[in-house]
Order: structure tokens, then sequence, then C-alpha cells
């Protein structure tokens, strides 16, 4: 934490250097946590990008994080998700199915490959509520602590929408429970 | 892999297979070169407010009347700008700029009193229902720049008109009544040897405009310490011609006019949108218009 907070003082003055660490730190998960939402390269690179774009604006207009700049970029950009979905209604699941399809032609494992689009595409059945928990507790392996800070939620819906969400997910795919969460 | 594997083989397989982002490096140069734009910006930004407020100290109206953030930057003209004059009586033709023999040279700077020029704001029709002559102003005005606010001083029948652009430039025109030995009697303005005065066509009359700024190199801090308030002291000074300070006088039917901007005397091209060039006080003055 004192590592983060020495950054964070570091970030508010513009340090290059410090910002680069940043970047190299959050960046990948960054767009590793827009990418289980929106399934696509070119749209989690952009919205990323927005996410550290909006860093240095609010960092500039004297805004942004004062304590915990990881939670604070998660934060933005599962707000820049949920406004990137209103704006993408039309997408529907034969696009995603294909998206994912497409990453399958370029894996070895095409069973893998196949797998996940399946996930995918049980997690886009779920609730909001439950998808935004379960990828941020199980994908990103965020803490219940972090989960609760991101998603502007208390510890126990946490963990209320995260045994839903399982329950939910097992369901959507009918796994084994054999070796299973919980 | 299983028929039917666990929720955790699930979780493994996506996060293993999420497709690698392809441009992270461009990214983060882009990220970079934005973050050192935006330093840049701030650092300006932070000299100037600092300027600003160190000249605003040394007011008198700062004690009087604690005058709202707005209006600091008005003492700080009258500090910059209007404060560093020679004493050579103008001749009776427009011919308000002097140059020095060279770039760097001692300029008379003073502190304190000099800078009672302040009026409270006003709108426009109040401050020329308080002037007794036809008052005027500019139908072109710089898109970026928005009247703000004008006032009116009785005692050197001085009427002002601010416009805004951002949180630190503005564009100031004044009008004023002067009788032809008032205007044979206004004192020069020392400008570096390098300065460009130009004549512009206004009307039917030619105005003086020229660019550029005293850059004040000795510790303003110690010159302020040592300063009687009201009282020239010498500054070493560098000319700047790529300030963006510029100035443009004129003098028609009896009123003496004056369009000066206001930023600081370190904006040196970063002004963006409110940067402003000479054909757009040529604009400003040609379209002067009585007040309906």
């Amino acid at each position: 934490m004192t590592d983060e907070l020495e950054l964070l003082r570091e970030v508010r003055a513009f340090d290059l250097e410090a910002l680069s660490v940043v970047f190299d730190r959050y960046y990948d998960p960054i767009y590793r946590f827009i990418y289980h939402h929106v399934h696509h390269i070119q749209a989690a690179e952009d919205l990323a990008a927005k996410v550290f774009q909006r860093l240095l604006t609010q960092i500039a207009a004297g805004n942004g994080p004062e304590q915990h700049l990881k939670a604070w970029l998660f934060r933005v950009a599962y707000h820049l998700i949920v406004d990137d979905a209103r704006r993408q209604q039309h997408r529907n699941h034969d696009e995603l199915t294909e998206d994912t399809a497409i990453s399958a032609s370029v894996e070895t494992d095409a069973a893998a490959a196949l797998l996940v689009a399946q996930a995918y595409t049980a997690l886009e059945r779920l609730t909001a509520g439950q998808r935004d928990v379960i990828i941020l507790r199980y994908l990103m392996a965020m803490t219940p602590g972090e989960t609760a800070a991101i998603l502007n939620l208390s510890v126990g819906a946490v963990k209320a929408l995260q045994h839903r969400g399982l329950t939910a997910l097992r369901q959507e795919m009918q796994v084994a429970k054999e070796g299973d969460y919980e | 892999m299983n028929e039917k594997p666990a929720l955790q083989d699930v979780f493994e397989t996506i996060q293993t297979h999420v497709l690698p982002s392809l441009n992270q490096e461009a990214l983060r140069e882009t990220f970079l070169a934005e973050a050192q734009q935006l330093k840049m910006t701030a650092e300006n930004r932070r000299a100037n407010r600092q300027h600003f407020q160190w000249l605003f100290r040394r007011t008198t109206l700062y004690q009087e009347a604690k005058l709202k953030t707005l209006r600091l930057n008005w003492a700080a003209v009258a500090v910059m700008v209007l404060l560093i004059v020679g004493a050579v009586v103008a001749q009776q033709v427009l011919d308000l700029f002097r140059p020095t023999e060279t770039d760097q040279t001692a300029i008379p700077v003073m502190f304190g009193s000099g800078a009672r020029i302040i009026q409270p704001p006003q709108t426009l029709a109040e401050a020329a229902a308080q002037a007794n002559f036809p008052v005027k102003m500019p139908l072109t005005v710089p898109e970026a720049y928005s009247l703000t606010e004008a006032s009116y001083t009785a005692e050197t029948r001085k009427l002002t008109i601010q416009y805004q652009c951002g949180s630190f430039r503005q564009l100031i025109f004044q009008q004023q009544p002067l009788s032809a030995e008032e205007f044979a009697s206004l004192s020069k303005l020392d400008v570096g040897a390098s300065a460009v005065i130009e004549t512009i066509p206004i009307g039917q009359n030619m105005g003086q405009y020229a660019r550029g700024t005293w850059i004040v190199k000795d510790d303003i801090n110690a010159l302020a310490a040592t300063a009687i308030p009201g009282t020239p002291i010498p500054a070493h000074s560098v000319w700047e011609n790529n300030s963006e300070l510029q100035r443009l006088y004129w003098y028609d039917a009896g009123i003496f006019y004056a369009l000066f901007n206001i930023g600081s005397q370190l904006d040196l091209g970063t002004a963006g949108e409110c940067a402003l060039n000479q054909e757009d006080f040529a604009a400003a003055a040609n379209s002067l218009s009585p007040m309906p």
C-alpha cells in the first residue's frame, strides 16, 4: 500500500517514470478486464486507452485517485464498459460467438477455445451484477473487498451475487462439481 | 480437458485464452506523450497563476477590497504592461512605442500603488451609462473570447471592456476621451530594439501595433522587498518578441483607444485556442460600432 501511495503521489505530480510504471502495471489487467466484457480486441484496447487518458485528465484537473489507484482504474474501466454496453445494445450473442469463433481458428487448442466461447455466452446470460462479480472475483482474481470497491457494493452484496452467479453459471454450462468453487 | 470441466477449469481456460492486446506499445507511447503534454500545460498554468498572484499581492487594492480572483489579472496587467513606462513626452502623431537601444535593458518597474486602476466590474450598459462620451464596442472579437465585464473609471474617464478566454487570458478594450494636449502628453512605452512596431489602418486613421513584452530577469522578489510603493526601480529585463502579449493603440475623433491582451509574460506559444495575432487585433479595431 505504501508503495502504491508513493507511486500515486508521483503520478499526481505527472512524473513520467511513475506513469510508465502505472501503465506497465495496470494496462494488461485493465485490458483483460474489459476484454472479458466486450470480447473484442480493438474495443478493449480503445476502452483501456480511455481509462488511462481519464487518469491523466483527472489528475490535470486536480481530481483523480487519492488513495487506491488500482481500484480507481478498475472503477473507471467498469463505468466505461457500462457506457459502452449501452451504446452497443445491438451487439448480440451471434456476434459474440462469431468473434470468439474467429479467435478459435488461431488457437491450437480448439476445444479450449470452444469452452471459452461457451463460458462467455454463459456469462452473458447472468445478470449484470452476477457477471461483474464473477469476472472480477474469478477472472481478475480480485478480493471481495476490491470487488466491492470497484462495483460500489458492500462485501456482503458481492458474496451474495457471487454465490448466485456461480450457481447460475454451473447450470448454464452444466459443469462438473468436482473440484469446484464453494 | 474433461467433457464436463469444473468451473475452476473454465475460469483458468478463459484466463489463458484472452487474446493479447496488439497495440499496447503504441498506446503506451501515446499515453506518455499525452502525459508530457499535460504536464507542460499544468506547469505553465501553475507558473502563470503564481506570477499573477505574486503581482496581485503587491497591489494596494488587494488589501482594500479582496477582489475576486478574476480581477487578479487586472492587477497583473497594471503592473506588467502599464507601469513599465518611459518618461519622454509623445509627439502629436501616434508614436507611442519607443524602442530601446538593445533587447536588454534596465526598465523601470513599479510596485504597489501604481496598480490603482481597478474598478468594480459592471455590465457594459452600466459602464457606458456613466461615460459622458459615445461608447463604442468591437463587433468582431475572436471566437474563443467572450465578454465578461466592463468598468468605467471616472477619474481617468476610461471605459474598459474585458473579454475572457479560458482562465488566464483576457482581451482588453479601452477607450478614453483625450484632448489634443492630453494625447500629446501620453508617455511612451519602451519596447525592445528588435520589437516590430507596425502601423495598421483603422478606418480613416492609423494605429500602432506591437507584439512582445519585457521579461524581468532580476529576482523579482528581491526587487519587491526593497521597492517603495509607487516609486519605479530599475529591473534588468530582456525583450521577448514571441510573447503572446500584444498591444494596439489608435486615436480617433478625440478618443484614445487601446486594445491589448493579458496572459503571462511567460506565455510563449502555449495559448492554444486563446492565441491572438495581428489580424485579430486589426479586425476587432476595424469593427468598432457605437453602442445601441
